[in-house]
């Protein structure tokens, strides 16, 4: 079975169709706020910088 | 006019900072490879920056193989819609000294 098999749909007639596109599909449920700040959070600490000056004799 | 990331400069964005430009790893950086990331070390400064995904470090080792910072990031395969955070995260690096301009002095 190939991928474009797995999209199609038998209809009720028996006809064979084919589903939309996903640039087609219906939209996804929008995020939720806690969502979306996280992911803005999580965008913000790609790098996070720290200096280890003073850290002598820590180990 | 160069372009910048398509979005409003951050608090974290410097405005020297231009991922259209040509930019290198700094020479005196070591770069470490860590589950998470990478670990990036200023032999210079002694700073010491996580980079937190693997798509970043790709992004800042081939950083010298690309005639900008946004080819790097293409290259890497970072999305249109990663691309602000990964510029972002370009210019903390340049503002921290861990990369800089191909040729600057």
């Amino acid at each position: 079975m190939t991928l474009a098999d797995s999209v199609r749909e038998p209809a009720p007639d028996g006809a064979e169709t084919t589903a939309p596109p996903r640039d087609a599909a219906l939209p996804a449920d929008p995020p939720a706020p806690g969502d979306a700040a996280a992911a803005l959070v999580e965008a913000d600490l790609l790098v996070e910088d720290v200096s280890i000056d003073g850290m002598c004799g820590v180990y | 006019m160069a372009a910048h990331a398509g979005t409003a400069p951050s608090a974290a964005t410097t405005p020297a900072f231009d991922l259209d430009r040509p930019l290198a790893l700094d020479g005196k950086v070591a770069l470490r490879p860590e589950p998470f990331g990478a670990l990036a070390y200023h032999f210079g400064t002694r700073r010491l920056s996580f980079i937190k995904t693997r798509k970043l470090l790709a992004v800042v080792e081939s950083l010298g193989e690309h005639g900008s910072g946004r080819a790097a990031c293409v290259a890497a395969g970072v999305t249109d819609a990663e691309l602000p955070a990964y510029a972002r995260a370009l210019a903390t690096l340049q503002a921290s000294g861990m990369i800089g301009e191909r040729g600057a002095s």
